[in-house]
Formats: C-alpha cells, structure tokens, sequence
C-alpha cells in the first residue's frame, strides 16, 4: 500500500528537521508537534513467539533468555520448522516410504492419528514420536540423529559447554568487585583527604582497577612499580572462591587434513557463516552438528515523545489485536496531500500540478497555502526558524518553485472526513460554493484538488523537487497539570505549520494520466 | 548456579553488552555466557541493504545508520528497552574519537542509557581468562591486532596493527580466482577473467568459510618452495564446483582454497606477518615480561577461527624465532596458547558480559547525567576521570 | 500519488448487487462455495478454486489478473482433505499471485508473483513484497513486510497501515470505471 500510493513522494518536515512520508510520523498532541521515529523512545509492551503467537510476560520472557519453547526454526534455512508425528513402529527408514503416515501436528493430528490406526484394523502397539523437519529444504532432527521424541516439543536446548567455568569466572570478579566497593566506602569515610593526595600522587587512581579507562601508555612498564590489580593469584581472596587461571593448552588441534585435503571434501557438507553464527554459542563447522534453534521472540513496543514524556502510540498488549489503546498517528491530525496530475515537464513555463489534500480528521478544518516565498516575506520573529529551515531546504534538495493561484483568499476548508458511503452532499455543495475556483478545481467530500504551477529552476535539473507550507489549526490535549492562565476551554488549540516536500520524480516522465472527474 | 544466572538475567536493568565488528556484531546482556546474537553489522535503509561502516560516508549518513542499527540491537534482538540502561561497548583501543563521541551521543543522548561503558576488546578477553596478564592477538575482519594487558593494564603503546585479517583474504580470494578459476556458463568452460563476473563480498566470505583452510606448516613450505621454482611433489587439495547463482558455476582449484589464507602468514614486503606481530610485541615488552607474555598468548577474533589457524601459528612462531631475524634478540623458543571459554569471535564480547554484571560497573562508566552537563567522553589519553 | 482511472469494458464484468465486480474470463469453480462480500474486484484470468473448499473474500478486495486462490490441503493417513479459506477485508492481491494461505488478515497487501504456501496464515495489516515465496505452514505476524525467498522478515510496516488500506482499496473501487 505504501507502493500504490507512493508515500515517500510527498514528505513532510519532522519536527527534528528530517522529512518523513506522512504515514510513518506521529504527532504529539502535548506538544503539538510531528515526531519521527528518532523523536520517540520505544518501551516493550508484549514480547511474544511470531510463530505460535504464544504471549509471555516479560519477565518470563526474560528468562527464557526471549525465545520460544514450542516453536523452532529451521538450522540450515531458517525457516519454521513444522513437528511431525509418526509412530514408533513406523520410524524404521524402510518402512518410512511406504506408509506415509508423516502428519502434521495441529489441533486435528491426534485424532487422525487416532483414526487412521482404528480405521485400518492395525493392532499396532503404537507410541508416537515427533520429529522435526523443515518444509523448505527438508532438512530433519533425523539428519542429525537425533532420536525422536516421544512428547510434543520436548527439545532441549544444547548445552554450552562453557558454561561451568564462566559462572567459575563471574562469582570469583564479582567477589572481587564488591570486596572493592566495600573498601571504597570504608575510605571514603576516614581518609577522604589522605585519598585525594594519594589519588593523584599515582596515575593510576584507586578506582580503576581494571585498566578500562586509563591504558598505560608508559613506555617499559614493570609489574612492580604498578598497584596490584585482580588477579587470580592473589593470596587475599579466600581460597574457597578463586578458580583456577586458566592453563594454556597442551596439544593444539591441527588442521583436520582428512577432511580438507581428501579428494571426496565436499563444501556442501560445511556450514555458512550464517549458519554458523545463529548458533552462537556451538558455531558448528560441519552441517551435521546443526541443531534446532529456538525462535526469537518479537515485540510490540509503545512509543513516547521525547520531549513531553506523553505516550504517542499504545498498542493493545495482546499480540493478535492489532488495535491500539493509543494511536496518535500523524495522518489524524494533519492533512495529507498526494501527486494528483503533473504535465510532461517543460522548463520554460509554469508547468500546471495538480495536488489532492484529504482530510482524515473528523471535524472541519481550515487550511491555509502558503508558498516558500510568502513565509519568507512575513518576517515575523515567531518564523525565524521556519524561515531558517526553508532556506536550507531550497539551497539544498529543491529544484523548482512551487505557486498556488491565489489572488487574496489562501485559506480553504475541508469537509470532515466521512465514509464514503455517506451521501449527504449538503455540506459538501455548500462548501464548493465559497471555494476560490482558480485554486479548488474539484471537491469530493474530504478530498481536495488543488491547482498549483510549478516552475523548474534551470534546465540542469534531473528531479523536480518542490516545496510549500500549510498551515492548519490542531486541538490538542493540555496537560492535566492545568494552571489556572489556561482555564478557557480550548488551552492547547493553535495553529500549526508543516512544510511539506513533493517529490515529482524525474524531468522525462510523462504526464500522469488526468482523472475524468477534473476535466 | 542455573537458577542464581537466570534471576541475574531476568532483571530488568541488566546490562547490554554490545561489541560492535566491522563485518559482525555481538550484542547480548551481562553475565550471560555467550551473546543472544551475532549479527552483520549491516542496516536496510530504504530498501537497501547496507553495512553500517562504509568507508566512503560522511558522519551524518553514518549517524543514522549506527542510530538505526542500535535500535534494531534493542527491539528486534535484545528486546530490550534502552531506557535507564546501562550498557558496556566492546571497543577497540584505536577507534577514532569521534566515533567514541558518535556512539556516546546516540547512546546517551538518543537512546538515553543511564551510563555507558568502554571496554577495549584486548583487555576484555583476559577476563575470560581469569589471568590479569595475557599477550592478546584479536584477528577479525579489518585488521589483526596485537596488545599486551599486563597485571590487567592494557600497555597500549605496544598496541600494533597489520591489515592481514578477514577482509585481507576476500581480497586474496579474488585474486587468486582471477589467475586460476575457470568458469562454467551455459555448458562453456572459460577462464574466470572473460567470464565478467564480479563477486560480492557476501560470496567471497561464503567462499572462504567453506571452502578455505590454512594448510598446515610443512605443506606451506613446500608451496611457497613450488611457488619459487623448485617441483617438490605434493597432493594438491582437491577442487571445488561452487555454484554461482542459477547459471553459473566457479571451478575453485585447490591452489585458491590453501592459498588465500596465506596472506595472514606470507611476510610482506616489510617482513611483517601475523607471526610477526607477535614476536615484535614480545621484543617490545620489558624483559621480565616476556615469558609470561610467551607463556599466555591469547588469540580471538573471528578469522581466528579458520580451521587449522593455531595450530599453524605456532608452528610458524616456532619456526621464526630460529631465524635470523629473531634468534639472537628473543631468547624464548617456546610459546602457549590459551584456550577462552567461548568461542573465539566472541570472546571480546564475553569479557564484557563479565565486567557488566559487576557491581563496580557504575563506576567505570560515563554517567548519563555527567554526559549532559558537559559533553566529555572520557578517553585514555585525554587524562579525565569519568566518574 | 492518488491511484490511476482503470477503465473496463461493461460488458466484460459481472456487477452483483452488492457491488461486486468480477470479470467473465475469470475462472470461478463452484461458484456455491465461493462468498464475496461486496465491492470486490475479481479480475481477468483469476482463478479460483471453489470446488475444492469453501473460499470467503471480505468486503473491499482486490484480486490481481492471473491469480490463483486455491484452498489448501492436508495430507492425511487416507488421503487429502481440503480446508476452507478466508480472505479478511480490504486485502489487495496485485497480479499473478498464488494463494494456497488457510486464512489472510484484513489490510493485507500481497506484491505482485508471489506466491502463498499452503496453510500460511497472514496477519492482518501485513505487507508482502512483490517476488515472495512464503513456504508452508508461515504465520506472517501483524505490521511486517516480509520478501524474499524463502520469506523473512524485511522492516516494520507503519501504524497507519489499516487505514492506508482502507484508503488504496475504497479509491481503487472508485476509480475503477466503466465504459461502454
């Protein structure tokens, strides 16, 4: 849908000065300001499985280190794996091809399961067994050897074998670490003077002892004229905790030269490095010690503005809702303006555009059109910023001039956004009656088309880039904080303006074909 | 121990650790053993997919896309709201200021972390050691790296770099394909230059992780005689039919599948190799240390992981200090390696997961609150104090 | 941009009362099975399968030229069994795509050649890219585009999604005009 209508041709300027197509910006209605994605923080709201849907919270989540326990992919493509049940007696390969009682299994498996062993009068003491296999490149838990299992998804993950010596390692630096806060504390309390001196007496201060900060760039270091730091050997740490450093290895391996230089090595049989690294901690090097990865969950996220800390988009927290409990989308409160005809660009004349302006919100409103050049001559000091924006923008990106038809009435409305289904044309007949014709060639309820010339700056050009500014009133919300000043009922109502960037695409591309409902 | 690492994890405002790679990213949360996720360090903007390190892109262009990408690193790997956050970025001691500031201001400023945290990568992978005193080699995709961390002090003016590294064998494998691959294309056989074929660096990589090895040091010495004119025999590595999408096929000999890591070892024009590196840090270092730098060589990073690749190193040190260069200079003639527990491309990462969950992270960090007021990102040899 | 004027031969479609426009080259089978709900556009060379399971279109649906909407089956020990499948509201199917999904969401737009494996379930408010392939069995989740092939997670669709949908699917309806 992005690609139908072509979205990132017109862009509207975020609030942090970067242009955004309007679909994928927000608005704050605190601040009453366009926000891009950049200009939110994003808070985890529901992490769930993409597979099975399987909703978790988060600290459970957490500690199933945010992967599913049901739901696997696929080690060689990625791909979901799907569970297979088969019965025991069944798994022999012999028999494998003959009955192809592989199924798939869902809500219904059981029972046909059932049922095909009822229904052929097979008296088979059947247990089933599940496996795992991969409906893109077929690969299977029995490629690997792994047995089947007798329950659902009873996989275990795999082990890290390091595992063991890292916890070893962790308990003995955190005993260190907190032996050092303690001491720390104790200084700071008694000597807090003696320690300043000695702070800087040393270069080394007391609180890095771990070189993190301060590398030693002195030339011919000795290991007597530093302070002593965590080291394993120190005879402080009570014996029961320090782990043994490690030992440098005794054989190292050699190059498997069976497998590299014999003349059957085959490149199939070695993992890629994609393979390899969504594994991490076994990285196989050979295919068959793949393993079934758990899935990673995904996330729905809630986005904050920056600046007011008010929430601009909430979802449901359930993963199969895709309403939202907040939804502060730019599209509802700014009017959203598309390509709606442009001529074979010629460099000489005006080239005669037309643009649509819609309406999504549910009341009235009132635009005004502005050109670069009109913001620039209001000079007001209120628009030194916008002014200063538009300026960069014309030096920079915009390749035309962009002018509306308006002799003294720049300020249209917009019908209310309705269902098209409603056919109440009142308002809308009423409307067309007062609109400036050269400017509102056409008025379909909430849908405007605006003529607009657009003149090409010099014959250089190879995209035709134009510029202007609307401007239209939002109300917002005010802060439930209300100071008595605010006490009239619209406090947070104001006008607003957006410069909006129209990318008409390249110099050579024909006419866009006129709708009949503007001739 | 299970159960104390969950409820570790299950809080909220654990740490995120992010080791930000030229070509791959580790992100994950302290105290966890390894990272959630190793991702390309690479962006779609638009449609387009590209790496977030360009080389030729001004700062505002990569501003938005490290923002983009740490926001994928938050939402859609970490899960992980970045508010009140602290996090601890792996970092190499040489990264330019202003990319320290960049990342500072997205990270603080944007994403509004409580603190944030550097931890030079040399100096973090001696955590997993749980020795304070480690030579360390850090080979990735740009550069391989060397810095010696004594008594747990990073010795950063013996940091030396070599542009050999993952990057540097792509480029070899082109190479090497140009002079030696025949192409297949529609049932014709020609040499890979007429083909007009230009590969991606996706499928260079894919090349190279499946296909290449670093032979072993007696096979090398032989080859590198060969290469010179002399016809020792020798079993050639036997070749490769690398599909190339739907119409074309790379007959890959077993000349480029052994020779293209050999950039990391042949000696260039300076006499400088991987090898090398090492054996220049431990002429450099203090004579006391040397042993105990000998003794505790540490080796991570990514291209570190290419079969065979230690085992050669070793050869080739030992080899080495029996040479004029080094015989009479370094009187060490035994070397040992370390094994992390992790694997090696994240091993940087896991140093880090270890010094986020500590309680003196806070103090080892730039403060959110400090950083607003006055903009200083403290660095090793600007001499401020962070906190 | 706003969405082109298509014009079509009267005589080539078939208007129901409820506003239905569905072209006579398009191939219904077993029309009985088949619900549309109105407004919706069903053009040339589609086909779809009726006669297999029973197959319901929402309210406001565009189905592309050259489509196939095919419910899906399941392998059972005795055989095959098809499933009835259901298209949400306002879901745009561009041209020449195959569909075999269990059930497609509302605000659903689906690009032009792909293909829908069987049993896929689409969230509503999703987007496909134009070339897809989705494998079996796929649940594409809510406010995603997904593409390639096989299928995966491309970026996040925008929140105004439902309503841009609304929007494309209502003004194609109107613009799509008769002559005689």
């Amino acid at each position: 849908m992005t690609t139908l209508l072509n979205v990132q041709r017109v862009k509207y300027q975020c609030s942090c000065g970067s242009f955004k197509s309007l679909c994928f910006l927000y608005f704050c209605r605190h601040c009453l300001k366009i926000k891009c994605k950049d200009c939110v923080t994003l808070e985890v709201d529901c992490r769930f499985c993409p597979s099975c849907y399987e909703h978790l919270q988060s600290h459970e989540a957490i500690t199933r280190k945010n992967r599913c326990q049901n739901c696997f992919s696929c080690p060689s493509c990625y791909h979901t794996l799907v569970t297979r049940a088969t019965n025991s007696l069944v798994a022999l390969p012999s028999n494998l091809n003959i009955t192809p009682e592989n199924m798939n299994v869902g809500v219904d498996a059981d029972d046909s399961l059932s049922n095909s062993t009822n229904t052929s009068g097979l008296q088979t003491p059947s247990k089933k067994v599940y496996y795992l296999a991969c409906s893109v490149c077929r690969w299977s838990t029995r490629d690997i050897h792994l047995a089947d299992q007798p329950t659902i998804n009873s996989w275990k993950a795999q082990d890290n074998i390091h595992e063991g010596r890292f916890n070893e390692l962790l308990q003995h630096y955190k005993q260190i670490a907190t032996r050092e806060k303690q001491e720390r504390d104790r200084k700071r309390y008694s000597t807090v003077k003696l320690r300043n001196t000695i702070a800087t007496s040393t270069t080394r201060s007391s609180s890095d002892k771990y070189g993190v900060l301060t590398p030693l760039t002195r030339r011919g270091i000795r290991t007597g004229g530093i302070l002593k730091t965590p080291s394993l050997n120190e005879n402080l740490i009570p014996a029961n905790s320090s782990p043994k450093p490690s030992d440098p290895i005794e054989i190292i391996e050699p190059l498997d030269e069976n497998l590299f230089l014999s003349d059957s090595f085959d490149f199939n049989k070695l993992t890629t490095i994609t393979q390899r690294l969504n594994s991490v901690e076994s990285q196989p090097l050979t295919i068959d010690h793949l393993y079934p990865l758990a899935k990673n969950f995904t996330s729905k996220q809630s986005k904050r503005c920056k600046e007011c800390d008010h929430n601009v988009l909430k979802p449901e927290p359930s993963p199969k809702l895709i309403k939202f409990k907040l939804h502060q989308m730019a599209l509802f409160f700014i009017p959203e303006v598309r390509i709606w005809h442009h001529p074979a660009w010629s460099f000489d004349d005006n080239n005669p555009c037309i643009i649509s302006v819609i309406n999504q919100v549910d009341e009235k409103t009132l635009i005004k059109l502005y050109t670069l050049d009109e913001i620039r001559q209001e000079n007001d000091e209120n628009n030194s910023e916008l002014i200063e924006r538009i300026g960069q923008l014309d030096e920079n990106t915009l390749t035309s001039i962009l002018t509306f038809p308006i002799e003294k009435e720049r300020s249209v409305q917009l019908h209310p956004h309705v269902e098209p289904n409603d056919v109440d044309t009142k308002i809308n007949d009423e409307l067309r009656q007062n609109d400036p014709k050269d400017l509102v060639i056409h008025r379909k309820f909430a849908k405007l088309a605006i003529r607009c010339f657009v003149k090409i700056k010099n014959s250089d050009v190879k995209r035709v880039q134009a510029a202007f500014v609307i401007e239209h009133r939002v109300v917002g919300i005010s802060s439930i904080v209300s100071t008595p000043t605010t006490a009239n009922s619209n406090p947070n109502a104001k006008n607003i303006r957006h410069i909006i960037l129209i990318d008409f695409g390249s110099i050579d591309e024909p006419a866009l074909p006129l709708h009949s409902a503007l001739v | 121990m299970t159960s104390f690492i969950d409820s570790l994890a299950a809080n909220e405002k654990t740490a995120v650790i992010i080791d930000i790679g030229h070509a791959y990213t580790k992100c994950g949360f302290a105290g966890n053993s390894a990272p959630r996720h190793i991702i390309p360090t690479t962006v779609t903007i638009n449609g387009n997919t590209q790496r977030v390190f360009d080389d030729n892109s001004d700062q505002t262009s990569l501003r938005e896309r490290l923002t983009e990408f740490i926001r994928l690193i938050y939402y859609k790997y970490n899960i992980a709201n970045c508010r009140e956050r602290r996090v601890v970025i792996i970092e190499s001691v040489i990264s330019p200021t202003s990319f320290r500031h960049l990342l500072a201001e997205i990270l603080l400023e944007q994403f509004e972390a409580s603190s944030l945290a550097f931890v030079p990568s040399h100096l973090g992978a001696t955590y997993t050691l749980g020795r304070s005193t480690a030579l360390v080699l850090d080979v990735g995709y740009k550069e391989a790296q060397i810095m010696p961390v004594a008594e747990g002090v990073t010795l950063a003016v013996q940091f030396e770099s070599l542009p050999y590294a993952g990057q540097a064998i792509h480029k070899q494998i082109e190479l090497l394909l140009r002079q030696h691959a025949l192409v297949i294309q529609q049932g014709q056989k020609k040499p890979f230059n007429e083909a007009n074929i230009t590969l991606s660096e996706d499928v260079l990589e894919d090349i190279k992780v499946r296909c290449c090895f670093i032979s072993p040091f007696p096979r090398a010495q032989i080859n590198a005689k060969n290469k010179l004119g002399s016809d020792e025999p020798i079993k050639e590595a036997s070749p490769v039919d690398y599909p190339l999408g739907p119409d074309a096929i790379i007959h890959i000999p077993g000349i480029v599948r052994e020779f293209a890591c050999e950039v990391l070892f042949e000696q260039d024009i300076d006499g400088k190799s991987i090898a090398t590196l090492i054996l220049d840090s431990l002429l450099e270092s203090s004579l006391d240390l040397r042993r105990q730098f000998a003794d505790n060589i540490l080796v991570i990073g990514g291209t570190a992981m290419m079969p065979g690749f230690l085992h050669r190193l070793n050869a080739e040190l030992n080899h080495l200090v029996n040479i004029a260069t080094y015989v009479n200079k370094l009187a060490i003639k035994q070397f040992h390696f370390h094994s992390p527990p992790a694997n090696l491309n994240f091993t940087g990462w896991l140093g880090g997961s270890i010094f986020g969950s500590l309680d003196t992270l806070e103090s080892q960090s730039i403060i959110r609150e400090k950083y607003l007021e006055n903009g200083i990102v403290p660095d090793w040899f600007t001499g401020e104090q962070a906190a | 941009m706003e969405l082109p004027e298509i014009f079509y031969k009267k005589s080539d479609f078939i208007e129901t009362t409820s506003g239905n426009k569905v072209c006579r080259r398009s191939i219904m089978c077993g029309s009985q099975n088949i619900v549309l709900q109105g407004k919706t556009i069903v053009m040339a060379d589609c086909i779809v399968r009726g006669d297999l399971a029973a197959v319901k279109i929402g309210k406001n649906c565009v189905i592309g030229e050259k489509c196939v909407i095919r419910p899906p089956f399941k392998k059972f020990a005795k055989g095959v069994a098809f499933f009835p499948m259901q298209i949400g509201d306002h879901v745009f199917i561009e041209d020449e795509c195959v569909i075999n999904a269990a059930s497609i969401g509302s605000y659903v737009h689906i690009g032009k050649n792909s293909v829908i494996g069987r049993r896929c379930i689409i969230m509503d408010c999703s987007y496909i890219l134009p070339n897809t392939v989705i494998p079996p069995e796929t649940v594409i989740p809510s406010y995603t585009v997904y593409g390639g092939s096989p299928a995966a997670f491309a970026e996040d669709f925008p929140e105004t999604a439902k309503e841009l949908m609304v929007d494309v699917t209502q003004s194609f309806y109107q613009n799509f005009r008769p002559i005689v």
